[in-house]
């Protein structure tokens, strides 16, 4: 069965997923994105509380760009969302990988997070009037969508691991944004903390692709941009394929001790 | 409304939390959301803010538990069926559902003893509470002001086509216009009217004043209105609770919708 086959089907149900909480552009907006915006503006205005421009734009940056990941983590949750409609047996015990279904189905969720961070981005820009680099600005959304596939690998690791425990779905995907927030450059830069978090951190999706934004905003030169992009498109893949072996071996485990549907 | 009936609401409200980890997950995620807010503050040199942080991590902790989970036991009695059998008895929905959401928000109260230990084991931060009575006073009306104002989430939430969509929607606004972790002040001027009706905007100020040396003021009023905002938030809960089951009742869509 080949892969597009699969996927496009487990991208029609990952349609109706997002249908489920958002089933119009405008509840999204006056919903999923209001709290987004707030959430961020909260982290942002921390700074201005500090007293600090710097702190102000710092934060904004890298709170516009965390969202991205944030909204593409729901493939943690909806990675097991086939655990509670029974139809994750099906999907084990049929010729196709489990990984291209569950890729379909999830997939949904980065775009999700892709129009988040980058709406999230043009609403923060207006309200705390960030100075836009033209044209080095432009290439923005380009990072936005790497970051963002960079974390969908991630959450779809995390998410072959907790098919096995779905009832720790939404805690896994809080704790991993926060970490997220708390580490990878977003509220204070990676040197903040000790050595071996910033060596953790280096293979962490955001990292990189958040530094090249930094960056770009700040006017460096193009050679250090590229190659934090290229580091974040590295760690992005390196998650992606952990992730497609790990749902194959979890499933093939949970096939072995007939534990599928009783854990 | 006999006493027995909301122990054995909270005692099995309790068992249940046991059990479900969803129950309590705000307890194990909130407070490390102070670990952001914390490093951010040392980083710049601010560690005169860091009341900020523990005082938002106990609002939002508080909050999540109260407004994340009176949705959320009203979702779980309908998911189990119990919904059917809760509204078909002699007693008010609204009084047991009270006593359980009070457990859950009581629980909050543990996101500020997390932030604290992180404060002080992760930045090394001594942050001390100068006015221990007023800290605690305010707690209490919080707690009960959350649990109150809950109601009126559990009761809009149960005629929605999906609660999760407006639960999740709800945490951002309210935590910024309430001053839960930055002072209302620093939001433009046409929001502050609003913050004025949450009962945490009254919290906030007054518990991250008690953290400091000087004596607070208007620690009666600040108080009050906490207390008034919370009765005016169960009553208009409780009613439009009763309205809702009411309705659903008529139209034999309890547990269908």
């Amino acid at each position: 069965m080949s892969f597009l086959r699969v996927f496009r089907a487990g991208f029609s149900v990952g349609r109706c997923d997002i249908a489920v909480f958002w089933w119009n552009w405008k509840l999204w907006l006056t919903t999923w994105l209001l709290r987004i915006v707030t959430s961020a503006a909260t982290w942002i205005l921390l700074g201005r509380l500090i007293g600090s421009e710097d702190r102000v734009f710092y934060l904004l940056i890298g709170n516009a760009v965390v969202v991205g990941p944030q909204a593409a983590g729901w493939v943690v949750a909806s990675s097991t969302w086939d655990r509670f409609e029974g139809t994750y047996p099906m999907l084990v015990v049929s010729p196709s990988s489990l990984a291209y279904a569950m890729m379909g189905r999830t997939s949904i969720w980065l775009i999700n997070g892709i129009l988040t961070s980058l709406t999230t981005f043009i609403i923060l820009i207006a309200l705390f009037r960030l100075p836009l680099p033209i044209p080095n600005a432009l290439f923005a959304p380009l990072i936005v969508a790497i970051v963002c596939a960079s974390a969908y690998g991630f959450s779809l690791f995390i998410g072959s691991i907790v098919i096995r425990i779905p009832q720790t779905r939404n805690i896994a995907h809080n704790l991993a944004t926060i970490l997220m927030m708390a580490f990878c450059g977003v509220s204070v830069p990676v040197t903040f903390w000790p050595v071996w978090i910033q060596r953790i951190v280096a293979v962490m999706p955001v990292t990189h692709g958040l530094q090249a934004m930094r960056l770009l905003f700040n006017g460096g030169s193009s050679t250090p941009i590229v190659q934090a992009i290229a580091a974040e498109l590295v760690v992005g893949v390196a998650w992606l394929v952990l992730g497609v072996v790990s749902m194959d071996f979890m499933a093939n485990r949970g096939r072995r001790d007939g534990s599928i549907e009783f854990v | 409304m006999p006493l027995r009936v909301l122990l054995v609401a909270a005692r099995t409200q309790l068992r249940i939390a046991r059990r479900n980890i969803e129950n309590v997950y705000p307890l194990l995620t909130i407070p490390l959301q102070s670990l952001i807010s914390l490093a951010i503050i040392v980083y710049s040199g601010r560690p005169d803010l860091a009341r900020y942080a523990l005082v938002a991590s106990l609002l939002m902790t508080v909050g999540q538990m109260s407004f994340f989970d009176a949705s959320e036991i009203l979702a779980q009695d309908r998911n189990h069926q119990i919904l059917e059998l809760a509204v078909a008895c002699p007693t008010a929905y609204a009084w047991p559902l009270a006593a359980r959401i009070l457990v859950l928000t009581t629980m909050g109260v543990a996101g500020f003893a997390e932030a604290w230990l992180m404060a002080r084991f992760v930045f090394g931060l001594h942050i001390t509470i100068f006015h221990p009575v007023i800290f605690a006073v305010t707690l209490v009306f919080t707690v009960l002001s959350g649990a109150a104002t809950a109601l009126i989430t559990t009761a809009v939430f149960c005629l929605t086509r999906t609660t999760r969509t407006y639960q999740n929607a709800i945490s951002g606004p309210l935590y910024l216009l309430s001053g839960a972790l930055v002072p209302v002040s620093l939001l433009p001027t046409v929001f502050r009217p609003i913050s004025r009706l949450i009962y945490l905007f009254w919290s906030a100020d007054l518990l991250r004043e008690s953290m400091q040396p000087a004596d607070p003021i208007s620690i009666v009023p600040r108080l009050t209105a906490i207390a008034i905002l919370g009765l005016a938030g169960g009553a208009l809960g409780s009613w439009l609770l009763r309205k809702m089951l009411d309705n659903l009742r008529r139209e034999g869509t309890l547990g269908f919708s």
